[in-house]
């Protein structure tokens, strides 16, 4: 299959008062056509700059893209002049925020704002416009779309108005779409309507993914590769049955079992991932995750792990490095 | 046993659920407040007024009529007569023309810079921001008054000089007001959308940040005329508005300081036809603010 998007060592950092944050360092991936990319993280591991990276938004001043390529159809993204990407946002690629609750203007009715951003990439009149926005509008399954066209945001939902946000991502039929974490503001079921749709949508326009969420059931329910980050770099990227089945790394794995079962009995605790994220801006030496990492040894406080291809998995983890596994064959400390 | 068709709307109707705009909101709000509406009313009287001066007033505003000089008033000249025996009534109808030209043109002036320098103030930041944020600082680092009489004195009397004096006076306010809402609408996930849609700047400032604006701009320009209505009275009543012998309720005021003592109503009556008109914009002002001020809303 033909690669849609692929990123090379994309790097972006943020220049602070306390030093620099590397909020993206070093991250590789690449997306077929049709195909859902999952990134898991925790809150400020990079998922959502990662994104805004590839759309070149990130804020700067204080945030840069310092490395790496963007390649789209083969054509770096972080070079295009900044007119022909605006072309490229809306247009090819499209995204939808976590907030839909903010994420419309709220001085608009909703039929205008999809009309807008149809004006944006098309060159059609309004009349015409205005039409693509009742059929985004029903084709995301907004009942009655001739009259909600004419409603202001606060009219709607915050089931109702993530729709409209993803007819407003669809209507210039984009061919990556973002989801920077869709369903985390809303309700359970909600929740499961929009997966559904997206996935619906997906199969009929043929757009791929990329799902940021910190919700390892979203991914589970819409991703075929899954990448785990943790402090700002890849630690973990597999398909997404390998994943679930077999996670390598301790941070997956720790995930994985901070879940609650439904076959789990009673008296079996529910595990958590001790500590917290390290402060970006006083990152541990050697691997990020070592004071949390039950797996630790001494040598993870002094080096970096690289990453690795081990079972299909690619995996940024000394345990699986040939040089160091005798450590923990001993099982000594 | 009703229609499906007919249920449906009757719950419509029950939730309010009928598409309104925010401004038919607000505008329903406003009508509700009686003072802002009998203000509004008065405001409306004013217009009329300035539009029909030279049909209404019973005498030629410039007659002279040495026969008849500062007289009180009377069944012939309701608010009496002053030096050269000009109908007063008249001459305050004529001024009606002045104020209110001035009110609203400088307040265009000032309004038009404000918004487009401060929203590209707000959203650019940077250098820019940082330039013309000390320019508002130097701006309002004068007195308002003095930094008036000052471009009166460089550009001279006259209306249009009023116009402009007045206006480069105001624009710091609304530039203020207007840059610090749009360094929070920049922040909003809807511009953040609307960029990842592919928006430019221009498209963003002018479709999203200004019309977020707009009631807060309503608000400071139904408050900003009153002010410059002051203003140019004060300038003509300091000699350096409106040059004689055009009517400025201003200047009729600094000629009847003279003869305060044997003609005390005709400084009484374009000070009050000031008081009233400035009152009226000033009370329809705070209700037009309470109706747009989403945050009573609900």
């Amino acid at each position: 299959m033909e690669k849609l998007i692929e990123v090379k060592g994309l790097k972006t950092y943020f220049y602070t008062e306390d030093g620099v944050v590397k909020a993206v360092d070093d991250v590789s991936f690449s997306i077929e056509k049709g195909k859902t990319l999952g990134i898991v993280g925790e809150s400020g591991s990079g998922k959502s700059i990662t994104s805004l990276s590839i759309m070149r938004l990130v804020q700067s001043p204080p945030g840069k893209i310092v490395g790496g390529e963007v390649l789209f159809h083969g054509k770096d993204l972080l070079k295009l002049p900044i007119s022909e990407m605006r072309q490229v946002r809306g247009n090819d690629i499209a995204m939808i925020f976590q907030e839909p609750m903010t994420s419309l203007n709220p001085v608009f009715t909703i039929g205008r704002q999809i009309a807008e951003a149809v004006i944006l990439h098309q060159k059609t009149d309004k009349k015409t416009a205005w039409e693509k926005a009742v059929q985004m509008l029903s084709l995301v399954g907004i009942p009655n779309p001739e009259k909600r066209v004419k409603e202001y945001p606060h009219q709607l939902s915050g089931g109702m108005r993530q729709r409209v946000m993803i007819a407003m991502a669809l209507s210039c039929s984009p061919e990556l779409l973002i989801c920077d974490e869709p369903t985390t503001a809303l309700d359970v079921t909600i929740q499961a309507q929009i997966l559904d749709l997206i996935n619906a949508l997906k199969q009929e326009t043929g757009a791929a993914i990329i799902m940021i969420t910190h919700a390892l059931g979203v991914i589970a329910e819409v991703a075929d590769d899954v990448i785990v980050m943790y402090c700002g770099k890849i630690v973990e990227h597999a398909e997404v049955h390998a994943l679930f089945k077999n996670p390598l790394h301790p941070y997956t794995e720790g995930l994985l079992q901070s879940i609650p079962k439904l076959n789990q009995s009673d008296d079996v605790k529910l595990q958590s991932i001790p500590g917290m994220v390290p402060k970006m801006t006083q990152m541990p030496e050697g691997c990020p995750f070592h004071p949390r990492c039950k797996y630790a040894k001494e040598i993870c406080t002094k080096r970096q792990p690289e990453n690795l291809e081990v079972d299909g998995h690619i995996v940024r983890c000394l345990k699986y490095d040939p040089e160091c596994s005798e450590l923990w064959k001993e099982g000594a400390r | 046993m009703q229609s499906k068709q007919e249920k449906i709307q009757a719950a419509e109707r029950a939730m309010g659920q009928k598409s309104r705009s925010y401004y038919v909101d607000a505008l329903m709000r406003l009508r509700k407040n009686r003072s802002a509406m009998v203000c509004l009313f008065v405001i409306v009287v004013f217009i009329i007024v300035a539009f029909t001066a030279q049909w209404i007033s019973p005498y030629d505003p410039y007659e002279i009529d040495l026969k008849n000089m500062l007289e009180g008033p009377s069944a012939e000249h309701w608010m009496g007569t002053d030096e050269y025996g000009r109908d007063i009534f008249s001459r305050i109808l004529y001024g009606t023309r002045i104020s209110l030209s001035v009110g609203l043109v400088s307040q265009i002036i000032s309004t038009v810079l404000g918004v487009v320098l401060g929203s590209i103030a707000g959203y650019y930041g940077g250098k820019i921001d940082m330039l013309i944020s000390r320019l508002m600082e130097v701006f309002s680092a004068f007195p308002d008054i003095l930094f008036a009489i000052g471009i009166m004195f460089v550009l001279g009397q006259g209306i249009l000089n009023i116009f402009i004096a007045l206006g480069i006076l105001g624009w710091v306010s609304t530039a203020r007001l207007v840059r610090s809402q749009v360094l929070q609408l920049k922040e909003t996930e809807y511009i953040a959308a609307a960029k990842s849609a592919g928006a430019t700047s221009f498209w963003l400032i002018t479709r999203h940040m200004i019309p977020n604006c707009v009631s807060t701009i309503i608000i400071l320009i139904t408050m900003g005329i009153p002010g410059a209505i002051m203003s140019e009275a004060s300038l003509s009543f300091l000699g350096l508005g409106v040059s004689p012998p055009t009517a400025s309720w201003g200047s009729m005021i600094n000629t009847a300081r003279i003869y305060i003592l044997s003609d005390p109503t005709y400084s009484i009556f374009p000070g009050i036809a000031i008081i009233i008109l400035v009152l009226a914009f000033n009370i329809f002002g705070d209700g037009l603010r309470d109706a747009l001020d989403p945050r009573l809303k609900d």
